[in-house]
């Protein structure tokens, strides 16, 4: 073996040690980056020259920096982003909705349902008190803005579901975009940490995606990514299929997804952000169909009742209340006739009564504790208390599952972190190596430098 | 799970997600602690809430309850010295018919008396047309306008009796009277005294005598109308303590409901708030726990 040889291998030395502090530094600079995963340098032996019958060492060479990455554990946490991020958005809506359901105020419509009854009572005192009577008509028109406001709470929440839809979707399909760009660079990439790289930044959209979404991830050998929805293929390779949102005739938002023969509606499958947006808009319908229910057979039976009693003109009640059927709660209001006139308060059971005849006024009172609601099973404090609870419920269900969610997110994302995430301790502990791997390959040059020098004086 | 490499993000972000939820736990506890209140919330609560409703509703029921009797009660209070009035003003129809009823008396002392006899029918006419804030008591539910004629003693009034509810099931007590039926009933108040005052008027102490029997049937009716008033007084008395009752009832039942146990709430805001320092304390030791700041 030449001294020329020694210095090759002592400058392959160099070079490695060069390299690993290259990879270190990048390692410490991206310890706070999102989606990034640590890299390892891998260093091969140099392959043995031959000098007579001896087989020589020729260094070391760098051969790449590894992505230290679990692809079982990344497609588990894109996952388990989708499943959080919805489980979140799901709870987040349920909460503000469950804000209008406040009782802890003196607004809320059990409340205004119990002054409403309370104010025919007190009329029952004397059914012919003008102002006693314009109080009935206040406090059910105060019921009623109540029942409006919350049915119009609710109705809000969902209608921004497709307005968040139709602005968030372009961007989504941007995206969708990028990751097959990414895909292709990544299997088209020569370098490891070029390929690393492009993957790190595929796979922290892929994450976004997952969050708003809910995309399936699945990595493939060639570290390509494929992204689906319930089974369908949304991102295969280089290629990105399109998103797309229309309005269905119930008003519902409806996202497809084109495929090669026709589109796919994948609204059933959407995770992540907006998958919750559609469980809560699910809920949130529920509710509502469980109000109106409510609103339909309260208003009927107190119209119901009033058109058997007489006003004090003597002619029979006409409707308390209207409302539209399928938006009951939305539209309840006092009869516009009778919210103009009090005397149109059909209080008395006779015809032709006297001052004090509140007859079908008790028969309106008694309907609060009558057995009418829920297939004759609840009054209509109950009921009312009954679709608080469904609220309630959903809320309380949505919670859990969001802290469950929370939990699984936060185990994996550490279970992430213990496999790709940068080890600061170590990258230290790897740059004291390097810098000593790396004097030593100098000390290797200086010595067999001056070895060369003294042959060099030998000759002279 | 175990952790199978622990770095120093990974612990700093297992550190931040326990921070986080000590963070969540101690603003749920302030909310307890400054509201006083346990169920905020229908999720707070929701197998509660219809519960809680009906406990809120019936506790607003009792205040109307309350409301009626006490209004019930002015109403028969008024009644009650009417009728109180009425007996008065019998007893002395019956002094007066049993002193002009004797021989001692002659014709025209009795028609000179007819006109006690006119007063005390106009008194008595007065106390049957009683009325409080312009509600007459004794015309039944056409109690807007007076219950008997002055002149003639004709009941003006209707047959129906005005009622309040002062109970859950329909318990009902009256707050107001058909005269034609509580003072005209078994013995007619108005049609006895009207007979003195015609007999005094003839001057005739037979028909004087015969007239006697009217007032004694008319003072026994008078007795059945004050227990019945004063019975419906009682119902009344009676309707506005149990609602008071209930309403403390329903008011604990709510607290126990609703409201948090204020030493509790505070004894755990307090252990949450320490967790939560110590929990900061500890993520700003790990923080400094770094082989780089050492080199």
């Amino acid at each position: 073996m030449s001294l020329i040889t020694s210095l090759n291998t002592a400058a392959s030395g160099l070079r490695v040690a060069s390299q690993g502090i290259n990879v270190t530094s990048h390692n410490v600079a991206n310890a706070t980056t999102e989606g990034f995963s640590q890299r390892t340098l891998r260093v091969e032996t140099g392959l043995p020259g031959h000098q007579g019958a001896f087989g020589i060492g020729t260094g070391a060479n760098a051969t790449g920096a590894i992505r230290t990455a679990d692809l079982l554990v990344n497609e588990r946490l894109v996952r388990a982003v989708g499943e959080e991020s919805r489980s979140t958005s799901h709870y987040q809506t349920l909460s503000v909705v469950e804000a209008s359901f406040d009782e802890t105020s003196e607004v809320g419509t059990a409340s205004l349902m119990g002054d409403f009854f309370d104010a025919m009572s007190r009329l029952t005192q004397d059914p012919s008190d003008g102002s006693l009577r314009e109080d009935v008509l206040t406090t059910a028109q105060r019921f009623a803005e109540g029942m409006n406001q919350l049915a119009l709470d609710m109705q809000g929440a969902r209608r921004n579901i497709y307005e968040e839809l139709d602005q968030t979707l372009p961007n989504i399909n941007l995206r969708l975009q990028q990751v097959a760009d990414f895909n292709a660079a990544v299997t088209a990439s020569k370098s490891d940490m070029a390929a690393g790289d492009y993957a790190d930044k595929r796979d922290q959209i892929i994450t976004e995606l997952a969050e708003e979404f809910g995309f399936t991830a699945e990595f493939t050998g060639d570290g390509a990514a494929q992204l689906s929805l319930g089974g369908h293929a949304v991102v295969t390779g280089a290629v990105a299929r399109e998103l797309t949102l229309v309005q269905t005739a119930a008003g519902n938002p409806q996202v497809n997804l084109a495929s090669d023969s026709a589109t796919v509606d994948v609204t059933g499958f959407l995770g992540g952000y907006f998958g919750g947006r559609m469980d809560a808009h699910t809920d949130i319908r529920a509710f509502e169909t469980e109000l109106n229910d409510f609103v339909d057979t309260l208003g009927t039976a107190l119209n119901t009742q009033h058109a058997l009693g007489f006003d004090q003109t003597g002619a029979p009640g006409g409707d308390i209340f209207t409302f539209t059927a399928g938006s009951e709660a939305l539209t309840l209001a006092v009869d516009a006739t009778l919210a103009a006139d009090s005397s149109l308060l059909a209080a008395a059971g006779a015809a032709t009564a006297s001052a004090g005849d509140g007859a079908n006024l008790a028969a309106l009172v008694d309907i609060e504790s009558a057995l009418l609601f829920r297939g004759g099973t609840q009054t209509a404090t109950e009921a009312l208390g009954s679709v608080y609870a469904s609220v309630g419920r959903a809320v309380h269900s949505a919670e859990v599952s969001n802290e469950t969610a929370l939990a699984s997110l936060e185990d994996l994302t550490a279970l992430r972190n213990a496999v790709s995430g940068v080890d600061l301790d170590k990258e230290a502990a790897d740059l004291l190596g390097w810098q000593a791997s790396y004097q030593a390959a100098s000390r290797v040059v200086t010595t067999t430098n001056q070895m060369l020098n003294e042959l060099m004086e030998i000759v002279r | 799970m175990a952790i199978v490499r622990s770095t120093y993000h990974s612990r700093l972000a297992t550190l931040s997600a326990h921070t986080r939820r000590l963070g969540d736990r101690m603003g749920r506890a302030q909310e307890v602690a400054s509201s006083g209140l346990e169920v905020l919330r229908p999720s707070d609560a929701s197998g509660r809430m219809s519960y809680i409703h009906a406990v809120r509703e019936s506790k607003a029921d009792q205040d109307e309850y309350t409301s009626n009797a006490g209004w019930a009660f002015q109403h028969l209070s008024v009644a009650d010295q009417s009728l109180s009035g009425l007996s008065d003003v019998l007893s002395e129809a019956r002094e007066l018919a049993v002193q002009m009823s004797s021989e001692t008396y002659n014709a025209d002392t009795r028609i000179t008396s007819q006109d006690d006899a006119t007063t005390l029918f106009d008194r008595a006419m007065v106390l049957a047309n009683t009325n409080l804030g312009g509600r007459y008591i004794f015309a039944g539910e056409a109690y807007d306008s007076e219950a008997y004629d002055i002149t003639t003693g004709a009941y003006l009034g209707d047959t129906g009796e005005p009622e309040v509810a002062v109970a859950d099931n329909n318990q009902t007590v009256l707050t107001g009277f058909d005269g034609s039926n509580l003072l005209q009933g078994g013995g007619d108040i108005i049609t006895a005294l009207q007979d003195l005052e015609t007999a005094l008027g003839t001057g005739d102490a037979t028909q004087v005598r015969n007239s006697i029997d009217g007032i004694e049937a008319a003072i026994d009716q008078l007795a059945v109308a004050r227990t019945v008033v004063g019975g419906e007084m009682q119902r009344a008395e009676d309707g506005r303590l149990m609602a008071q009752n209930m309403t403390i009832a329903l008011t604990g039942q709510e607290s126990d409901l609703v409201d948090a146990d204020a030493v509790e709430s505070f004894t755990n805001l307090f252990e949450v708030q320490q967790a939560f320092e110590a929990a900061l304390q500890v993520t700003a030791n790990a923080r400094s726990s770094l082989l780089f700041s050492r080199l």
